[in-house]
């Protein structure tokens, strides 16, 4: 092999044994510099809107049980007076 | 970041502006992260890109002779080199230089990295066998560029 190819090799070669650069020590503080700071987001837990959305359910389902009562009450009210009408009917002295 | 970046760069300052502007891109972009690669990939594709853009910048900068100018330019000390390697390491990365991207990209991460062959072929979204191409693409072109600028007055050490 003549010197040029040889040389040419050994500079192929020179990265045999290299080491990773570091940086200077003052890089870290330099980037933490540039790092804008960031602000604090809350983050609800899942589980918390789980039980959320249960107590919504609750709430809209008593309401609903409650206005199905009220309603079948009002009913019972019309009936009965109309109950009593056909009595007062079937009691008339005077007629 | 650092170590790879001044791979590319050959010059301390810049490869320290781009290791900060690769801390900066991942603290505003981690949401963006699919999870799709290694963070490790990931992280080396941006400090790739960066520094490949870099590159582009200083060659858009008004010179008369650009080539010219980026191969004389053999003056980069490596830190991490070994001393007796200084001197050909100079030549060497003077010839990296030259080398088109994707030549560039894969010699550095495979012999200044010291990656291996596969982490490289994900890092550039390619096969193993492209890789191993690239590679041997680079050396015969570091061969060619060496060997115009053998310097003739060299005795051997």
């Amino acid at each position: 092999m003549n010197k040029k190819g040889k040389w040419v090799d050994e500079v192929l070669q020179s990265l045999d044994g290299i080491q990773r650069a570091e940086p200077a020590n003052d890089l870290f503080d330099k980037i933490m510099a540039k790092l804008p700071e960031k602000k604090q987001s809350v983050i609800i837990p899942i589980k918390r809107l789980r039980w959320l959305v249960a107590a919504a359910c609750l709430v809209i389902g008593l309401n609903i049980y409650v206005l199905s009562i009220g309603i079948r009450s009002s009913q019972k009210e019309n009936t009965s007076e109309s109950q009593s009408i056909e009595l007062l009917t079937d009691f008339s002295l005077y007629e | 970041m650092y170590n790879t970046a001044i791979g590319y760069l050959q010059n301390i300052e810049d490869a320290e502006e781009i290791t900060q502007d690769v801390f900066l891109t991942i603290f505003q972009k981690a949401d963006t992260f699919k999870g799709n690669a290694k963070v490790s990939t990931w992280i080396y594709r941006i400090t790739i890109n960066k520094s490949l853009n870099q590159i582009e910048k200083r060659k858009r900068r008004p010179s008369s002779d650009n080539e010219l100018q980026d191969f004389h330019k053999i003056d980069f000390n490596h830190p991490g080199g070994i001393l007796e390697n200084q001197e050909k390491m100079k030549y060497l990365f003077a010839a990296i230089n030259t080398l088109a991207e994707k030549q560039k990209t894969s010699f550095i991460l495979s012999y200044v990295e010291g990656l291996p062959r596969q982490e490289v072929a994900d890092i550039l979204k390619t096969t193993l066998k492209s890789v191993e191409s690239l590679l041997q693409r680079a050396k015969t072109n570091l061969r060619r560029k060496l060997i115009s600028v053998y310097p003739e007055g060299i005795t051997k050490n």
